[in-house]
């Protein structure tokens, strides 16, 4: 391994994944800003099937740039012994955490509107401004592009650093972080699974809030069907995800507390609450009900919300506060 | 075949008692969360001295709900999918197992291996 060579490789393919990036960093926000104008002004609203199809297409390209830099990553990012010399293995950066987490829930948002058959027209101004804040918090606060995985670069290139030091103690303690971080974080196979599935339960949730609110507007129960056929979908992917952030957790965070972590209390609140939301439907019909099932549809997203920013807010194991 | 009125009643009552201990369980895990919060920026060294202790509690006001939530779903979710007959049969088939095993050769071991184990020492720590 030479750590110094490794540096420079990283530093070139930081430099072309901005050069590429960048553009694309300054376009998202302005397209964000365009797609909010388009689902605001009822005149405008006939252009934003094109507009959200674009956008897609424009985010899919960006994310086929990052999945080149995690590739490459994955390819330099080697992972050695001081003890013995041998590779210990390769990290795999999964495409869904740190700087890319916003962008992930943008676009799997943005696939997910492209898709609506049900409703579309009255839906797609609704997920418009969701897709909007998703895809300006993704520029301004992610910066997938200019800004790529701090945390684990940081981490990488500290270990790096202790392999150049000369001291073993040093090398070995960070080389033991690193492979922790390798085995029980990034390459394990519950990251692979778990996140995805939770981003594609939180898309279908965005759409069935939208759809409550319509209801709520509208007084019409078919938009309810709507709400519940989108809350359906996710509630699987949520149930499994979160089943498997349990083994993992145990595994992962031994000797460490994080039941009833602050992330963990959240996610538990937001399964409930869904769960409840698709329990309390069962009886819609009787009077005075859908009050109820829109007001728990609402309460559940805005959990959601909460959940998601509980991670750079509260304390605790799961955060990054 | 049309439900009768007391069992839709009862449908509803079950329904009403699910949604309601789901609630009352995302409570305790929001009141859980603003805890948390609170005691990891007030008090210094918490995660170690607090921690274990707000563990417990939680797990203390939480294990009744969650027996509770089981038991309801178990009377309501069954029945939705499955007819009575198939669950009279298979809860009387049930019954019938738990008696065979309670009367058959197994217990009558000196040293049987289907004895309860001793249950572990319980303290209510309920100090946060």
């Amino acid at each position: 391994m030479n750590p110094a060579a490794t540096r420079t490789e990283f530093a070139a393919i930081i430099d072309t994944l901005a050069a590429f990036g960048t553009p694309l960093q300054v376009l998202m926000p302005v397209g964000a800003a365009i797609l909010l104008a388009l689902a605001l002004v009822p005149a405008w609203q006939r252009y934003l099937g094109p507009a959200v199809t674009g956008t897609t297409i424009l985010l899919l390209l960006g994310y086929a740039l990052l999945a080149w830099f995690h590739w490459r990553v994955w390819e330099l990012a080697v992972v050695v012994s001081p003890e013995t010399g041998a590779i210990s293995g390769r990290v795999a950066v999964p495409l869904w955490i740190e700087s890319v987490k916003l962008y992930v829930w943008a676009l799997t948002v943005a696939l997910m509107a492209v898709c609506i058959k049900r409703h579309r027209a009255e839906l797609l101004p609704g997920v418009s401004v969701i897709l909007s804040i998703l895809i300006a918090g993704a520029a301004v606060w992610g910066k997938p592009f200019t800004e790529p995985l701090p945390r684990f670069l940081n981490q990488y290139f500290g270990y790096l650093a202790a392999m150049d030091s000369g001291n073993f103690m040093i090398a070995m303690n960070a080389y033991q972080g690193m492979e922790g971080a390798r085995q029980f974080y990034y390459n394990t196979i519950y990251m692979w699974i778990h996140p995805p599935a939770l981003f594609f339960a939180y898309g279908t949730f965005a759409i069935s809030f939208v759809a409550t609110v319509l209801m709520i507007m509208r007084r019409h129960s078919s938009y309810e069907t709507t709400a519940y056929r989108w809350a359906r979908l996710g509630y699987l992917p949520l149930t499994a995800g979160m089943l498997l952030g349990f083994p993992w957790a145990i595994i992962a965070w031994q000797g460490e507390s994080w039941w009833w972590s602050g992330k963990v209390n959240m996610s538990i609140m937001l399964w409930v609450l869904y769960t409840a939301h698709l329990h309390a439907r069962l009886y819609l019909r009787r009077q005075g009900m859908w009050r109820w099932v829109a007001a728990l549809s609402i309460l559940s997203f805005l959990v959601l919300l909460l959940t998601y920013l509980a991670t750079y807010f509260v304390p605790g194991a799961h955060s990054v506060v | 075949m049309k439900t009768p009125a007391h069992l839709r009643q009862w449908d509803y009552a079950l329904t009403v008692v699910t949604v309601a201990l789901l609630g009352t369980l995302g409570l305790q895990s929001f009141i859980g969360t603003a805890y948390v919060w609170w005691a990891e920026s007030v008090i210094p060294g918490w995660q170690i001295s607090g921690y274990p202790d707000f563990m417990l509690v939680m797990n203390v006001i939480a294990a009744p709900q969650v027996i509770a939530l089981v038991i309801v779903m178990g009377l309501c979710v069954p029945k939705r999918l499955f007819d009575r007959t198939a669950l009279v049969i298979v809860s009387a088939a049930m019954l019938g197992a738990e008696w065979r095993r309670g009367h058959g050769p197994a217990t009558r071991r000196p040293d049987s291996r289907y004895s309860w184990p001793s249950p572990p020492s319980f303290r209510w720590r309920l100090s946060l």
